[in-house]
């Protein structure tokens, strides 16, 4: 009898195991990526964790107002989070539901040459309708990527890629929250919807996660709380993230942690296609941009031909020509923020050049663009799906009330009357007007 | 009215030119306009007349002679008196008559074509006239929009941000367009005067509508015009008349070659006071001209009235083809023009609008857009023009009005 309730508990131990790995309590804080749609969920299936990746043609959003024909993986762009353990045996198995071959790259992961996912080198094109399986044993941690390596510049250039990332067994420290972002740039016809792959150069849309501002969620925190963001890049382009009020320390690369002591700070961090970096930083109350410098990509779809137009006047000329094509409107002369501020009709399924409004009137911003907000109280996520749930737009969760006096504002002449501005009343948790919606 | 019935425009012949009411309002008005002031209709009118009294005068009989002698030697006298008839002539009246009245109607007939012709001409340049006023409206916006490119250019160029290179091709095309407007306001002043020429009356004198009609419902199959031209083409049935005369001319030639017979009555007193008194007889000695110079003439004249008629025919056929194939083309494109050219270019126009609104394009790509949208414009006038000139050809080529829808309007 006592062998029989020792192999019942046994069994029931057993039986325990796995329910227990898909309910861990993980020795990490999980990574939220901005916009994204999720952390993706495993089995454990013969001491491996499996995960189910689906490459499939989706209808993606960029920001409000404009959709995008996007190849991506379980229904978005970049795909779930892989997220996993240092030592961890991963079983992912690949459904191909495109009517091209595809395969996917485990980019800085170390793994055995044939699961490097490289059509034709080291498998063949996983085909439409197909299922193939790639298993290996994670012996690093760090920020990884996946994506497509068959016919890159098609898959990619439409969105296959997705975030690989690895916890350290034992981490050497813990944040409160980790971020993660993926950098991808685009070209999508202004009024057309499918991102067209053989451009090279001139792409017209720089995207975070895949979405351009005004559609980027806020990353958020509370004042003193250790943040790590971590970045990765499939675009063709450099890129100088920037982060407002902070400064920190690149902690890690794809090719693993770097010292403490080879660390330096900084405000910008550079890196070019193919790269990840992790930073961190100890949160400073605000509502702080974070965007890439170069100047074109915190912008949306601009003419790369157009007449430079500043400090031509055209007060009669506009008359002229509006007597030809009514609803004309003179631009230009002073810069391009005009265009934001006249509300004028664009092109169906495209963003404006800038757009996006704040606490303070019009931000004038798109592409790589979006904002870190430090509040006191901002409520902690528990996981991705909370956190996509609430903090979609830039508005999400409110603005932050500045202090009396800490915001900059127009000088008056008379001493008395010549105080700081008030701050603006906030309205938590208001999303902004959003553009005119496409028809689709 | 003989004329106005073969020419299928109402008009009165007999009016006489008067100002009157100058309505321009439609082709039909402009071409009784025409008809009253026009010297040439006149003229072609006064010609009418003409043929009529020529018919009255080939249908008269022949007047009888009289011959009459008086002598006298001193207290003698002697005096004769002898009335004869035209033996010939009186036969051969009935022939005479039909043959007149044939060359009557012919006359007519070609009076209607030359008058067909005319009101051709009216048409032609009253539509034309209207498309090319219109025509040079989208021309004078095509300049203005070049213009207005090239005033933003010599700006750039003044802020520093055109080369010299821009500029000069931009100011170029402006110029250029300012050539083309000047041609264009030419040709609608030569329009102008060639209808004030076709009309009678100087251009001052009246005003155009501002637009061309739309086409009508539908046009008429070949076949129904080709059947038409045949029965009324007015040149065709002049031509077909002249044949038949010169066939009963021929006829009359065979019957004149009879010796001239002229026979009467002859009355005489002589000197004793005696009257005599009896039938008298006058003959053509057929010794020198046997009349085969003129039998042979009329023969000719009749071969020649016959490959006229043929000649008329072959041209007539294929010119109704061509022209109705004109006529199916020009409506084609007119209705492409209008309801998906002129539609498809103000889209352009609109979404390069939306595109300049974004910075997506520039000023000068969006005034290119509203050329091209003009360009569309100038087209469909073009089109329009040239339906209402070729069914103004059909109407020539088949002698009056085209058959009409039961619901169209006619301009």
């Amino acid at each position: 009898m006592k062998l029989s309730l020792s192999v019942l508990l046994l069994g029931i131990l057993a039986l325990s195991i796995p329910l227990q790995a898909q309910k861990p309590s993980p020795p990490y804080t999980p990574v939220i990526m901005p916009n994204g749609v999720g952390t993706l969920p495993f089995k454990m299936v013969n001491g491996a964790k499996e995960f189910r990746l689906t490459v499939e043609k989706i209808r993606h959003e960029i920001a409000p107002g404009m959709v995008v024909n996007a190849w991506g993986y379980n229904g978005g762009t970049p795909g779930p989070l892989i997220e996993v353990v240092e030592g961890d045996r991963v079983r992912i198995l690949v459904t191909n539901k495109l009517s091209a071959p595809a395969a996917v790259h485990w980019h800085g992961l170390f793994l055995p040459s044939g699961m490097d996912g490289v059509t034709g080198l080291t498998q063949r094109g996983i085909r439409p309708g197909e299922t193939f399986r790639y298993e290996f044993t994670l012996k690093q941690h760090g920020t990884f990527m996946y994506h497509s390596h068959a016919d890159e510049m098609v898959q990619i250039g439409l969105g296959s890629m997705g975030f690989f990332i690895v916890h350290p067994k034992k981490p050497a420290r813990k944040v409160d929250r980790d971020y993660a972002i993926m950098l991808n740039e685009w070209y999508v016809e202004p009024g057309a919807s499918t991102p067209n792959p053989n451009e090279m150069t001139e792409f017209n849309l720089f995207t975070f996660n895949s979405r351009a501002f005004p559609g980027t969620a806020p990353l958020v925190a509370r004042p003193g709380e250790r943040i790590r963001i971590r970045l990765g890049s499939v675009a063709q382009d450099f890129h100088a993230i920037h982060l407002h009020g902070h400064s920190f320390k690149i902690t890690a690369t794809d090719g693993g942690d770097i010292p403490a002591s080879a660390q330096w700070p900084e405000t910008t961090v550079g890196f070019g296609p193919g790269q990840t970096r992790d930073f961190e930083f100890t949160a400073t109350a605000g509502d702080w941009a974070f965007h890439c410098h170069l100047r074109h990509h915190p912008m949306n779809a601009m003419g790369h031909g157009i007449p430079n137009m500043l400090g031509v006047d055209q007060r009669d000329v506009e008359d002229s020509v509006r007597k030809q094509v009514p609803g004309y409107m003179g631009m230009g002369k002073e810069g391009m923020h005009d265009m934001q501020d006249m509300g004028m009709e664009g092109p169906e399924n495209t963003l404006p050049m800038m757009a996006g409004d704040g606490p303070f009137g019009p931000v004038g911003m798109g592409g790589m663009f979006t904002v870190l907000k430090v509040h006191p109280g901002m409520p902690k996520f528990a996981s991705q799906a909370e956190y996509s749930a609430k903090v979609r737009l830039p508005g999400d969760m409110g603005w932050y009330p500045n202090p009396p006096g800490t915001v900059a504002g127009p000088v008056t002449e008379d001493p008395k009357t010549d105080t700081p501005p008030a701050t603006p009343s906030i309205k938590v948790h208001e999303t902004p007007a959003k553009p005119k919606s496409h028809s689709h | 009215m003989d004329l106005a019935r073969r020419t299928g425009i109402a008009f009165n012949e007999s009016s006489d030119p008067s100002p009157g009411t100058l309505d321009l309002s439609t082709a039909d008005s402009a071409i009784r306009l025409g008809f009253l002031h026009n010297p040439q209709t006149r003229a072609l009118l006064a010609e009418a007349d003409l043929a009529r009294a020529e018919r009255g005068e080939g249908r008269a009989l022949p007047n009888p002679e009289a011959d009459f002698a008086f002598r006298k030697n001193g207290g003698e006298s002697h005096w004769e008196l002898s009335v004869l008839g035209d033996v010939n002539g009186l036969l051969l009246y009935p022939w005479k008559r039909g043959a007149a009245n044939t060359r009557y109607r012919a006359t007519l007939n070609r009076l209607a074509a030359h008058l067909s012709e005319q009101k051709t001409q009216v048409y032609n340049a009253y539509f034309s006239a209207i498309a090319a006023t219109q025509i040079q409206a989208f021309v004078a916006n095509t300049a203005a929009t070049w213009e207005a490119a090239a005033e933003l250019s010599r700006r750039q160029r003044q802020a520093g941000t055109l080369n010299a290179l821009d500029l000069a091709e931009t100011e170029a095309a402006a110029t250029e367009a300012r050539l083309a407007l000047r041609s264009a306001e030419g040709k609608a002043s030569e329009e102008r005067e060639n209808l004030a020429r076709v009309l009678g009356l100087p251009s001052s004198a009246w005003s155009l509508p501002d637009s061309l009609p739309d086409p009508l419902p539908e046009d008429p199959a070949l076949g129904e015009l080709e059947a038409l031209a045949k029965g009324r083409n007015p040149g065709l049935t002049a031509a077909r008349e002249e044949s038949h005369a010169a066939d009963q001319l021929r006829a009359l030639a065979s019957l004149e070659a009879f010796p001239s017979l002229k026979a009467g009555i002859s009355v005489e007193r002589d000197e004793a006071g005696r009257n005599f008194m009896g039938p008298a007889v006058s003959a053509e000695i057929p010794l020198f001209d046997l009349g085969f110079a003129r039998r042979a003439r009329s023969r000719a004249e009749g071969e020649l009235a016959r490959r006229r008629l043929t000649a008329l025919e072959s041209r007539l056929y294929p010119e109704i083809r061509a022209r109705h194939q004109a006529l199916g083309v020009a409506r084609r494109n007119h209705e492409e023009v209008r309801k998906t050219l002129i539609p498809l270019r103000e889209t352009a126009t609109a979404e390069a609008l939306k595109q300049y609104n974004f910075m997506l394009t520039g000023v000068y790509r969006l005034l290119a857009a509203r050329r091209e949208e003009l360009s569309a414009r100038i087209l469909g006038m073009e089109s329009l023009r040239d339906y209402w000139i070729a069914r103004g050809e059909l109407e020539r080529l088949v002698g009056g009005p085209l058959p009409q829808p039961a619901s169209g309007d006619k301009p």
